[in-house]
């Protein structure tokens, strides 16, 4: 079953674009990584699934219910960000008690368990909380809600590199023992590539790429050889990316699939292959430009 | 457990390796139950996606075999479909790199044998420490 | 370890509506210390006297000061519209979203808000009253010249009633000139134009404004105006409702 689907989704702020026609889905008890440069629309991408904002056009469907002011669709989501506001007159345990009346499926010992072992003072009020702390303390409420649906919007802001690990650790950890849609946003997906199931590319509000995270590494190749032998080999090819090494030298990223299969004409000779790191071919994926930062030296 | 991250290797072929490794040092035993692709997770802290994948990588190959609704299983011959396999692909391949480097730098064959005969002797007496059943 | 996974729940309405209700009241306590505040100042005001006359010769000088409550009112139908402005803002808003809400559960659980802020708000705004006189008693007692110095339990219902309903009334305006501003940021600049326009041009010209307010404020029979009150409050919280429904959030 599909949690979400999405059909030409659209959209515009004022003049602006932020989601342009997008199509998807994503299946039941995945976890996902939404990644993109900042700016790439996946906060609005979120916030449409959530039933915050409404599409300008296209058809949402989250828990095969259009999900904008859906009351059945708050009640079995729950969306956690660095905005995320709390009244300021409740400490941090009168909040866990009042989100423990929301959420049916609701874990206080896996609340209260967390809070210990970050050293969070029941006692203490949100607003005085340090970012990390409050990013933190929002993904506590995020796991022990225990949604369907469950979506961490840069979730790990602020934090410390060991806080980091053990938020991703303990998501994982708890995702074992209750399977269920979890989506991740992140400008960086090395930090999170090992707990993905798949990966969402989102890139000036268009979808670059869907797939299981384990083809990401296989999706592309890098070949490195002499620029006219490089030119003239990937003349009709898509390039992903593209930078001159030396004078003569010239090093690309394709598909793989495609790179095979030029092989197989051309010979090796004289070409060199390497492996593509997935973190490194989101990057180019999502990139304004193909040469990346060298494009702007290199021009003559 | 850390995986490498920094090879290019994906996760899951990792995994069959591991797993393949744990068998062969004999750590699971015929028709014994091998690691579900939760326990997997949890060890190497990835999606447990991913560690099915390594799991269906052995159980393509006849290493392992499955039974509904239990999970999968040590295949009697998985061992030597194992070596088999590693010796004409890993090693295979392995070799062909250390020649490859060995004429680049102009070491000659004789000199090449005598230091894999010394790195042979390191391995041993490690072997003993470890108490590594052999294959 | 399995892959069921977590079975989807069906809210009730009325259900989140109640819990929503429940959280703001717990979570805005501090609109209500600032609401004793409010009325502790204006009682302090009332101390000092509303009015006072003197009159006399050289032999004889007679001194009247009025003391009451209004003060207190005043300032309490002041504190309850900028409170239902307030939560109609985006801050109030995003806390709602935080947990489970739809808009409709947000704004009906705000108005359930609103009616226990005016409740409580009447309540103290006449008990007040009665503290003002106790206090005068004990200060000047022997000046005091009125003959109900303690009014009858019904009147001070009565009083009690009366102001609960101005305080409803006054929190659906505020709730709707929220809502107003939320839809359109241009509403701050109008919507006081047409306060100011209303009273000194609009009375003048439009007589159906005139009667609107007497209709409502010009009524003696509390049965008759708790009715009309409590009507127009439904039709203003209802409209409010219906223009903010399609509002985005977060």
């Amino acid at each position: 079953m599909d949690v979400i689907s999405c059909q030409g989704l659209t959209k515009t702020f004022g003049r602006v674009r932020a989601l342009n026609n997008i199509t998807f889905t994503i299946g039941q008890n995945r976890i996902t990584g939404l990644i993109g440069p900042n700016g790439a629309g996946k906060t609005t991408l979120l916030k449409i699934i959530a039933g915050f904002l409404r599409a300008s056009s296209g058809e949402v469907r989250v828990f095969s219910e259009d999900p904008f002011n859906n009351l059945k669709v708050a009640a079995n989501m729950i969306f956690i960000d660095d905005q995320m506001r709390f009244p300021q007159s409740l400490t941090l345990s009168e909040i866990l008690a009042s989100a423990a009346a929301f959420y049916e499926n609701w874990d206080m010992e896996l609340a209260r368990g967390l809070f210990d072992y970050f050293s969070l003072d029941p006692e203490q009020y949100h607003h005085k909380l340090s970012k990390g702390m409050k990013s933190t303390f929002n993904m506590i409420i995020g796991l022990a809600a225990r949604c369907p649906l469950t979506i961490f919007d840069e979730p790990t802001t602020g934090m410390d590199a060991g806080v980091r690990k053990d938020f991703y650790r303990a998501l994982l950890r708890d995702y074992l023992q209750n399977p269920r849609t979890i989506i991740i946003s992140s400008h960086l997906l090395n930090e999170i590539e090992d707990i993905l199931e798949d990966i969402f590319l989102l890139s000036e509000g268009e979808k670059r790429l869907q797939t299981p995270v384990s083809d990401l590494k296989e999706f592309a190749v890098a070949l490195r050889g002499r620029r006219e032998v490089i030119d003239k080999l990937t003349a009709d090819q898509e390039i992903y990316y593209q930078k001159s090494v030396g004078k003569d030298y010239s090093y690309v990223v394709i598909r793989r699939d495609a790179a095979e299969e030029l092989l197989k004409k051309a010979g090796r000779d004289g070409l060199e292959v390497f492996p593509v790191k997935a973190d490194d071919l989101c990057v180019y994926l999502t990139s304004r430009k193909r040469g990346g930062i060298d494009s702007v030296f290199d021009r003559n | 457990m850390e995986l490498n991250a920094v090879e290019g290797k994906p996760i899951y072929v990792q995994i069959a390796e591991w797993l393949e490794e744990e068998i062969l040092r004999g750590h699971i035993k015929e028709h014994e139950k091998i690691y579900s692709q939760y326990q997997l997770a949890e060890m190497f802290n990835i999606n447990p996606a991913t560690a099915a994948k390594g799991i269906n990588i052995l159980a393509d190959q006849g290493i392992l075999y499955k039974k509904r609704g239990l999970g999968m299983f040590l295949s009697p011959e998985a061992k030597e479909k194992i070596r088999d396999k590693r010796k004409n692909h890993t090693l295979k391949k392995l070799v062909e790199e250390v020649v490859f480097e060995a004429q680049l730098l102009g070491v000659t064959e004789a000199e090449l044998i005598s230091m894999i005969r010394d790195a042979g002797k390191e391995f041993d007496e490690h072997d003993e420490h470890e108490g590594i059943e052999g294959g | 370890m399995s892959l069921t996974g977590i079975s989807l729940t069906e809210p009730s309405f009325f259900d989140t509506v109640k819990k929503q209700f429940l959280y703001k009241l717990k979570g805005r306590l501090g609109l209500f210390l600032a609401m004793i505040g409010v009325q502790i100042m204006a009682l302090l005001f009332s101390l000092s006297g509303a009015s006072s006359h003197g009159m006399g010769d050289n032999l004889l000088y007679f001194s009247f000061n009025e003391f009451s409550s209004d003060q207190v009112i005043w300032f309490t139908f002041l504190w309850i519209f900028v409170v239902a402005v307030l939560i109609t803002t985006k801050d109030y808003q995003n806390i709602d979203f935080t947990f489970v809400a739809n808009r409709l559960s947000s704004h009906l659980s705000n108005v359930g808000f609103l009616i226990t802020a005016a409740v409580i708000g009447g309540v103290t705004a006449m008990l007040s009253g009665i503290l003002l006189r106790i206090v005068i008693y004990f200060t000047r007692g022997h000046y005091l010249l009125s003959e109900n110095f303690i009014a009858a339990p019904e009147v001070v219902l009565t009083g009690i009633a009366v102001t609960i309903l101005y305080l409803l009334l006054v929190s659906a305006l505020g709730y709707f000139c929220g809502v107003l501003v939320q839809l359109s940021k241009v509403f701050i600049v109008i919507l006081p134009a047409l306060y100011i326009g209303t009273v000194d041009f609009l009375a003048r010209e439009l007589p159906v404004i005139v009667k609107v307010y007497n209709f409502i404020i010009g009524e003696n029979s509390l049965a008759l105006l708790a009715v009309k009150v409590l009507i127009t409050t439904a039709l203003i919280y209802a409209c409010s409702c219906v223009l903010a429904n399609r509002l985005e959030v977060r």
